[in-house]
């Protein structure tokens, strides 16, 4: 396996895409525990995978569609809204953001 | 001594009432979970209100009490996966095992401690603290189901609904010394459990008798559109084979025995010769080492829980993505990296290759013996706190378990006796869609054993 | 950097010394009639919000996707119209990215196999080649309190799991124009396909332009694309279309002419100033980290279903199909011909009622409706009483109208004269009295007309 230097940049961009917000001291742990995490498993190289085709799924099946009754499973707003953190007219609210999509 | 069967049997010649024996089981909890913390949220009022109304016990499961995971959606109960950043959610629709469940009669006494999001193998990551081993409090129950394992060990009720992704009911099931049943991927549906590993979780029973996990896998195993990866295979007839009695050919393999302690494998010494004595025959088989099984499981584990935590954004329900635990956050920046441009290749990639070797070492396998048995854990229950220190841990303790589940395989593990006090397991597993044969065999097992009389100083007796 | 609207003459040397180079996004929703991945109504227009939602299309914990296989039909079928290849083994993929109006922090789409890829549409006898056609989810409608008249931003996931298709195109697009007309042509084909409305101003056909500028002369030196492109969001129109390449080809035109390279960035349009100005490039995740999606099985098309939908193609009518249609059989003009194809919904209805007004003049039956002078969602048989009726009106010479007018300004000086004083209803009296001698059946808004230039005229 590539031999990745993680830095602090590195684990900062992770955080980005994960959208977590880490603390400092958090990020300098993970900083030093991924590497070695990694280090463990790169034992997989000792497996020779050329020309041998990955599998996402077991079961073997291919072609599943819908088969329910078109609104089977809609939820009345009470249900909608229960866990909400804030809602308002039917919607779920959030801080503004500034810009539309 | 109590059975499904024979709890119902006692029902309809109205020698209990379910209702009698909820509130005794609810009274016996409330005692006991203080130590055990076995349970976090009780379904008290609803099920004693559901037992008192029952009059009619012809469902299978009527008037029966059963313990849930955390992490199996059941509508208006709260559902907490063991993370507080779902403190108080309370689902709007009941997950399909649940409501197989309560159609099928069955009365949920409440939800059960986990490892949160079902990460680990020990229930002491858990947000609301550990799950104790009934057999020494101060030893782990294993996980992630460890809740629903300590439960079933302390008859809290005995029957229980857990869910595996890579050992989570097997090793809890072997630290706490009970059945546990780990189904065929795609054999019992997944729709509304919360999803951890998604191409590799699996709900399943544990229980105190194969006879108990059999009848719940009958009623919980089927097709079901709501969720694609389920399979249309006609679901056994499992009581059936519990008095099938066949002979087996049985694998067995010495790369399974690395770095077990050497008190497992003397018991296991002893369930093997009593599994010969019962007319099966071993044989040798080469199987891929379980040290490879425990880096290709890291990898598609963080992956896809990276994944799977994307929706935990607060606005619909939750708390913020802020109030995830640390082990949460480390399992997903490890699984973003597994994924990311010019690493997905070298992490991802190749994991889902090894992935094919795996199957496909299986296959060879197969075509040799009908099942593959072998000690569930390389130790027995450790003591708290030790998960704490190996950001692996739980790789580690599922090893022997998690390349049949990374196949997609069924397996079960049976209580084969005590080590210094302590459970030891065995599992067995097989083929795809091979649950009959291993209950045949796990049944002959325990007819021939009676390890069920094997129970921790606090039993409860229902 | 601080941009502001340009309105420099594509004369100007500058557009003499590029070449624009476009690739088009376009987004498509499907009109089944359950979303993508549940059953939920994939008709949410107008809907309350947050009324045709579920566990799915809520990404509630534990809710799993299964795919609508109408879609995934439908998909196939526009790759085929757009002459692509079909993979028959294809499958969803997930992308992740964080944005409040996804509900699983990933969509399922497409990535590695799309379902259709390598195609082409013809445009104006330019080939613009098509890269892929793939099959994804919509997201919820973000709205920013402008409703509420607040700061809050809101949503609603009506929309989200709404099937949405989207068509790829290769770098190939050389100028706004021609944009636009790709994309006036993909939208006709797909209505015609009777798969999507295709209506950009509900948003249910939305159009990410990718457009980048280099040098003519190392552009036919080395036909090397640049090393950057711009996307630009947030763009409900053709004509917006059109106006934000434009100002994205003179922005960075303008750029290179300072020998600065423009930025690769995703921009949004603005329409109120005209122009487009960058996205904080924290709104975009830079790693989708995309994986197959673990919770739907690969799909395995059989080709004899690819056969069918080839054959159900052949049965429809597409846009060229019908221009050649109504100009070969039914005698149209070019330009009545093209109105009655561009406008989809008119062109059914002329069809479907021409067949009954077989003695009626085909293309006098056309700019009937053309001009609205008929409805158009009459039934056959009132279709053709009422055109009849209407093209059976006289045809008085333009002599005869001035004779008849001037007569009848002599004999009514005082009507006349209430009506240069701004009484309408002396109006309404002289035109009765033209209509005594003209008779009803002409066309009354041609008399009108000329009756209030008259008045206007004479003192």
């Amino acid at each position: 396996m590539s031999k990745f230097k993680f830095g602090l940049r590195q684990v900062k961009q992770l955080a980005l895409l994960m959208n977590l917000d880490l603390t400092s001291q958090e990020l300098s742990q993970f900083a030093k525990e991924m590497p070695q995490t990694l280090s463990a498993i790169a034992n997989l190289n000792e497996l020779d995978t050329q020309n041998i085709m990955p599998t996402y799924q077991t079961t073997g099946i291919v072609n599943r569609f819908q088969d329910e009754q078109i609104n089977e499973r809609n939820l009345d707003k009470k249900a909608i809204f229960k866990n909400a953190a804030r809602t308002h007219h039917d919607y779920f609210q959030i801080k503004g953001l500034k810009y539309s999509k | 001594m109590t059975t499904i069967n024979r709890l119902r049997q006692s029902y309809r010649t109205k020698k209990r009432h379910p209702a009698e024996l909820i509130s005794g089981l609810f009274k016996q909890i409330k005692k006991l979970n203080p130590q055990l913390n076995a349970y976090l949220t009780l379904n008290e009022e609803l099920a004693l209100k559901q037992a008192n109304e029952l009059k009619n016990f012809d469902l299978p499961l009527a008037g029966i009490p059963i313990a849930i995971k955390d992490n199996f959606c059941t509508k208006d109960l709260r559902t907490t996966a063991s993370a507080k950043l779902l403190d108080d959610f309370v689902p709007p629709y009941d997950a399909t095992v649940i409501k197989k469940l309560k159609d099928n009669g069955a009365i949920i006494i409440g939800k059960t401690n986990m490892d949160a999001w079902a990460h680990g193998s020990s229930t002491e990551t858990s947000d609301y603290g550990p799950t104790t081993n009934p057999y020494d409090l101060n030893r782990l129950p294993g996980g992630s189901s460890g809740g629903s394992a300590a439960a079933v060990a302390s008859g809290l009720p005995p029957f229980a609904l857990g869910s595996e992704t890579a050992g989570s009911i097997r090793q809890p099931a072997a630290w706490c010394g009970v059945v546990g049943l780990k189904p065929t991927y795609g054999r019992v549906s997944r729709y509304g459990l919360i999803a951890m590993g998604s191409s590799l979780d699996c709900p399943g029973p544990l229980t105190r008798h194969v006879e108990d996990a059999a009848l719940l896998l009958g009623l919980l195993a089927g097709y079901d559109k709501y969720d694609a990866t389920s399979t249309k295979e006609p679901v056994d007839n499992y009581l059936k084979a519990l008095k099938a009695k066949r002979k087996f050919t049985l694998g067995i393999s010495d790369d399974y025995f690395e770095g077990v302690d050497s008190k497992i494998i003397n018991e296991f010494m002893k369930a093997k010769r009593i599994l010969e004595k019962l007319g099966h025959n071993f044989k040798k088989i080469k199987l891929i080492n379980p040290k490879y099984s425990i880096s290709l499981y890291t990898i598609l584990q963080r992956a896809e829980v990276s994944s799977n935590l994307c929706r935990y954004d607060g606005v619909r329900f939750g708390k913020p993505r802020s109030s995830f635990s640390q082990q949460a956050k480390r399992r997903m920046m490890l699984g973003a990296f597994t994924l990311s441009v010019g690493y997905y290749d070298a992490y991802y990639l190749k994991a889902q290759k090894i992935r094919t070797l795996i199957i496909n070492n299986f296959k060879e396998a197969f075509k040799q013996v009908d099942l593959i048995v072998a000690p569930t854990t390389p130790v027995t229950a450790l003591k708290l706190g030790e998960s704490e220190t190996n950001p692996m841990f739980g790789e580690v303790m599922d090893q022997l378990i998690e390349a049949s589940s990374i196949a997609g395989l069924p397996g079960i593990n049976l209580p084969i006796g005590l080590q210094q006090g302590l459970p030891v397991g065995l599992q067995i597993f097989g083929p795809h869609l091979s649950e009959t044969e291993i209950i045949d065999l796990a049944k002959q097992y325990e007819d021939e054993t009676a390890f069920y009389q094997i129970k921790p100083s606090d039993f409860y007796e229902i | 950097m601080k941009t502001k609207p340009l309105f420099i003459k594509l004369s100007h040397p500058i557009f003499m010394k590029y070449k624009t180079i476009i690739g088009l996004e376009t987004h498509v929703e499907l009109a089944t009639e359950s979303k993508m991945f549940c059953g939920c109504s994939g008709n949410y227009f107008g809907q309350s919000p947050n009324s045709q939602v579920c566990p799915v299309c809520l990404g509630l914990p534990g809710a799993l996707p299964v795919p609508n296989e109408q879609a995934i039909k439908w998909t196939v079928l526009i790759g085929l119209a757009l002459n692509c290849q079909i993979n028959l083994s294809s499958y969803f993929e997930r992308k992740h990215y964080f944005y409040p109006d996804l509900p699983k922090g990933y969509q399922i789409s497409q990535y590695a196999k799309p379902l259709c890829q390598n195609g082409y549409l013809m445009v104006n006898n330019r080939k613009i080649r098509i890269n892929r056609v793939h099959l994804e989810e919509d997201t919820g409608k973000l709205l920013h309190g402008q409703q509420f008249n607040d700061k809050g931003s809101y949503i609603d996931f009506n929309r989200s799991g709404v099937p949405l298709v989207e068509i790829v195109t290769e770098p190939d697009v050389e100028s706004a124009p021609q944009a636009a007309k790709y994309l006036k042509q993909l939208q006709l084909i797909i209505q015609y396909l009777n798969v999507s409305d295709c209506d950009m101003e509900k948003g249910s056909m939305r159009c990410e332009p990718n457009i980048s500028v280099v040098n003519y002369n190392s552009w036919q030196k080395n036909q090397q694309l640049p090393d950057y492109k711009v996307e630009v969001k947030n763009i409900n129109s053709f004509r917006f279309v059109q106006q934000a390449i434009a100002f994205e080809e003179e922005r960075q035109a303008l750029l290179l002419d300072k020998n600065q390279q423009p930025k690769q960035e995703t921009r949004r349009y603005l329409e109120s100033k005209r122009q487009t100005e960058a996205m904080r490039s924290k709104e975009f995740a830079q790693d989708y980290r995309y994986f197959p999606e673990p919770d739907i099985p690969p799909l395995e098309l059989n080709p004899t279903l690819i056969q069918k939908l080839n054959k159900q193609l052949q049965t429809i009518d597409l846009p060229t199909q019908r221009l050649e249609k109504l100009m070969k059989d039914y005698g149209l003009s070019s330009e009545t011909a093209l109105v009655l194809t561009e406008n989809k919904k008119l062109g059914d209805n002329y069809l479907r009622l021409v067949k009954n007004s077989q003695d009626l003049d085909k293309t006098k039956l056309a700019n009937l409706l053309i001009n609205k002078k008929i409805a158009a969602d009459l039934n056959p048989d009132d279709f053709f009483t009422q055109a009849k009726h209407l093209l059976s009106k006289k045809n008085i010479d333009q002599a005869t109208f001035d004779q008849t007018i001037e007569k009848v300004i002599i004999d009514n000086p005082k009507a006349v004269a209430d009506y240069r004083q701004g009484k309408q209803t002396a109006l309404q009296f002289l035109l009765g009295q033209c209509l005594r001698t003209l008779g009803r059946q002409i066309e009354v808004e041609q008399l009108k007309h000329l009756l209030v230039e008259k008045l206007a005229l004479k003192k």
